[in-house]
């Protein structure tokens, strides 16, 4: 099911909007923490005090999806399921806007607090949900301590200056990050320009294989992961056309558990990219 | 030489005997009416000869056993006429008598001037030469049984087998139908026709043959073969029959008293 | 002799059209190419991008269009004569679904990256059986009725266990792909994918094309076929084999691509005189013209959408459906 949430992963930050800044401030801090999403999950993970986070979705303990697959390992694995929730007798549930909703309406009737984050489509959505974290959490200090941290990484790993090469991402069946995506942000923070946004892409989009062709990109990005099975949606991989591109262009291989949700190991995907792209001639 | 000899041929139909150890030969010049009652096995013996049911014994056509001889030059000797008259493609007359050439034919070929020589032939004598370009779907009853004839009358074969052709024709039709016959027998065709019409049976056919339970039970000339007795025991029917005019007239008039 | 001129005038019509649609299919696209320079590359033997996507993306799926359209019309026509049933089609009888499944079992089960022929041989696999469960059911003297009936028991069952199938599979993506496989599309096939159907497709044109004759002559039955020196038993084997070899590798490559054999024999029977040897070449160019055609207008339509080819000869195919069912009705009864 690794590609699956991936999928789906993109899909919400594709139709991903800006979550509203209005934090419930005069709650008291939670114990016991129920997180159902894996971008939330992730945020958790790295913003809750010890004790203070429960479960986490078991997207969190997939290394595919997840970049923090190692810390989730110890916690309760929930899969999104109202009942399952309920037992575990949370007095916070974190979820996606995306995910579940009949989950989380449920939840509410059944009076749970559940606090909604929007997925991340650019680096300043990243730093806007770190810090809405911690006033939910009630770890404000840990959260700008991890802000803090993000901002450093980002400013380590971003590209001084454009360089004037053009990237492509290219998935399995066709698909490609264009404007709006938090790919896309990643993609111009390494110093490139997306190719699918200046082609007029947004969100996540198909694009047909004799347009990546013509564009030319400098450098085509794939998530390289090698499917646990055969299926078509990989089968543009293998066309002539795509794989004489290939062998013309830089190719970077970002894995998806970099990509799916932000964090601060979206800088390590600024700097795979960033590498890449030196590497493309010009 | 006969052109068809038939020994001791025997069908199996799942289980049942349905033709049990016949013999009969067809000299040129005979026209053969096959009868019987329901069930008797007449459909099944024709279907036999023309390669459609298999069959133990041995069938010659021209003294060679028929399942040695290949699909297109058995059909270059023997041609069929089933009783099933469903023509599923609305064709046009002469493209339909035109199929009676095709074990002539290459792949690909298409009617040379001899083929076309021999459809005009069968529409001419069928009398259907006026409405050639009429697609079936129009024709009459009537008309459609003439071209199905003259389809088979265009295979020029020596020997011709029809399964009830006169079956659902009017009078003048059916009589018609089988002066037809009786002509192509006199030219020296061999001509066998199973049939329910007795009386007309008896009048034009050479030589009838009477099926009952798989079995011959009577060969010979009509008046012969066609008695009272034997439409009682194997038709079961009380019958009046006379010969008016040199013609045989038969009219059942009751059903026979069950024998015991 | 009007129909001969008649059936001349048809074949033209239809080859001229065929050939506008081959060149439509391979100048439209969503890279904007003018024509002369699309038609240019084709034959550029430069290795420049315009060059790529002419030879690599264009040219496969036009001539998969070709093929897979001419197969199916073929198959189509000889299926209706074979069975004497104008409602037969590779789809509505049950070829395509299980087609799919066979070429669904040898990809998905990672045997095609060992032995890539396991697709199209499995594909033929799959259609063979159907083609002779559907004759066995259906009996030599098989009714409208049954043979329909026979078709939709093995296309359900078919198409079940190819949801099945793609269910099983690791692959998330593999579920989301039942919808090529019921309802075709030629969105970024490669001359591989040509290539390997082409050798098959050929050999069932072979065995289907040179049917005209016997099916002329079961215009009037089985028995009068027979007695016309129509081998029964061979015309039999060589149409199954024929459109299961053709149909299978066309939906091996392609997915399962509805109505175009029913449709396509329907409309141009009156045109050539509804003799069925006359039909078998009008059918193969009618079908490839219907499937080029709605490639070119899935690529129109809806660009970024990837529509599948069957939505597209469903739409004009189920209302013809429904009206032959209709016309028929006295027959089916």
């Amino acid at each position: 099911m690794r590609a699956a949430a991936w999928l789906s992963a993109i899909m919400m930050v594709a139709l991903g909007v800006s979550a509203p800044g209005t934090y419930a401030q005069d709650k008291p801090q939670a114990r016991r923490v129920v997180s159902m999403n894996l971008c939330t999950d992730q945020l958790a993970l790295l913003i809750a005090a010890p004790g203070q986070l429960h479960s986490v979705s078991w997207l969190a303990a997939d290394p595919q999806s997840s970049a923090l697959a190692d810390e989730a390992r110890g916690f309760a694995l929930n899969h999104g399921l109202a009942e399952e929730i309920f037992l575990m007798q949370p007095d916070l549930v974190i979820a996606g806007t995306y995910t579940a909703r009949s989950t989380v309406e449920l939840l509410r009737k059944l009076g749970i607090r559940v606090e909604e984050f929007a997925p991340d489509s650019s680096l300043e959505d990243i730093r806007q949900n770190i810090a809405r974290m911690g006033e939910i959490l009630g770890q404000q200090q840990r959260a700008d301590a991890l802000g803090a941290a993000f901002d450093s990484a980002i400013a380590n790993s971003k590209a001084t200056k454009l360089s004037g090469k053009q990237a492509a991402t290219y998935y399995p069946n066709s698909y490609t990050s264009g404007a709006g995506t938090l790919v896309d942000s990643i993609i111009s923070a390494s110093g490139l320009e997306n190719t699918a946004a200046k082609l007029g892409f947004s969100g996540t989009a198909k694009l047909p294989l004799e347009v990546l062709l013509l564009s030319a990109p400098d450098v085509v990005i794939n998530d390289r992961e090698q499917p646990a099975s055969p299926a078509l949606a990989h089968e543009n991989f293998t066309h002539p056309a795509y794989r004489h591109l290939a062998a013309n262009s830089a190719n970077a291989a970002i894995p998806a558990k970099y990509t799916i949700c932000g964090g601060p190991f979206t800088a390590d995907a600024i700097r795979l990219l960033r590498d890449a792209a030196e590497k493309a001639p010009l | 030489m006969n052109l068809l000899a038939l020994d001791n041929v025997h069908i199996k139909l799942g289980s049942r005997d349905v033709i049990k150890d016949i013999s009969f030969t067809v000299a040129p010049g005979e026209f053969v009416g096959l009868i019987g009652p329901n069930g008797a096995g007449k459909s099944t013996l024709l279907r036999a000869i023309t390669g459609g049911v298999p069959y133990s014994g041995f069938i010659k056509i021209k003294g060679s056993e028929c399942q040695n001889i290949a699909a297109p030059a058995r059909a270059m000797e023997l041609a069929f006429l089933p009783q099933e008259r469903d023509i599923v493609w609305n064709i046009s007359v002469e493209e339909l008598v035109g199929l009676g050439r095709s074990p002539y034919l290459t792949p690909f070929g298409s009617l040379r001037s001899n083929d076309l020589h021999a459809v005009d032939a069968a529409m001419k004598r069928m009398d259907i030469a006026a409405f050639r370009t009429r697609p079936v779907s129009e024709l009459s009853g009537g008309e459609k049984a003439r071209v199905l004839v003259a389809r088979a009358l265009a295979q020029e074969t020596p020997l011709l087998l029809a399964d009830e052709p006169t079956a659902g024709l009017d009078p003048a039709h059916n009589l018609a139908l089988m002066q037809i016959l009786a002509g192509l027998a006199e030219e020296g065709k061999g001509v066998i026709a199973s049939t329910h019409d007795l009386g007309f049976a008896a009048t034009y056919c050479t030589r009838l043959i009477l099926l009952d339970q798989g079995r011959i039970v009577a060969d010979g000339k009509p008046q012969e073969v066609l008695t009272k007795e034997r439409m009682r025991t194997v038709y079961g029917v009380e019958a009046y029959l006379a010969t008016v005019e040199g013609r045989t007239v038969l009219q059942p008039t009751s059903l026979a008293a069950k024998p015991g | 002799m009007r129909p001969h001129i008649r059936y001349r005038l048809t074949l033209s019509a239809l080859g001229i059209l065929t050939l506008v649609l081959f060149l439509l299919s391979l100048t439209v696209g969503p890279a904007a190419l003018t024509f002369r320079a699309s038609i240019a590359a084709l034959f550029s033997d430069k290795a420049d991008v315009i060059a790529l996507i002419m030879q690599e993306v264009r040219l496969p799926r036009a001539l998969l269009g070709l093929t897979i359209g001419a197969t199916l019309g073929l198959s189509g026509a000889v299926l209706q004569g074979l069975l004497r049933n104008p409602l037969a089609e590779p789809g509505l009888i049950g070829i395509s679904a299980s087609a799919s499944l066979g070429a669904v079992i040898a990809i998905y089960t990672g045997i095609t990256l060992v032995f890539p022929l396991a697709l199209p041989l499995s594909a033929f696999a799959g259609a063979l059986v159907a083609v002779l469960l559907v004759q066995a059911l259906a009996g030599a003297r098989g009714s409208i009725l049954t043979i329909i009936l026979a078709g939709v028991a093995v296309s359900s069952f078919a198409g079940a266990m190819t949801s099945l199938a793609l269910n099983l599979s690791p692959n998330p993506f593999a579920s989301l792909e039942i919808m090529f496989w019921m309802l075709g599309s030629l969105t970024d096939r490669s001359m591989l994918h040509f290539w390997l159907a082409a050798p098959f497709i050929l050999v069932g044109w072979l065995m289907l094309g040179t049917l005209g004759k016997a099916l002329n002559a079961l215009t009037l039955g089985n028995d009068a076929a027979a007695s016309l020196g129509i081998d029964m038993r061979r015309i039999q084997m060589q149409a199954v084999l024929g459109t299961a070899a053709s149909v299978g590798a066309a939906t091996a490559v392609a997915g399962a691509i509805g109505f175009v054999g029913l449709v396509i024999p329907h409309l141009l029977r009156p045109l050539v005189g509804n003799l069925p040897s006359r039909l078998l070449p009008a059918s193969a160019l009618g079908g490839a013209c219907m499937v080029l055609a709605a490639d070119i207008l899935v690529r129109i339509i809806a660009p970024e959408r990837d529509l599948k080819l069957g939505v597209l000869t469903a739409i004009v195919g189920a209302p013809f459906f429904l009206w032959l069912v209709h016309a028929e009705r006295r027959r089916l009864a």
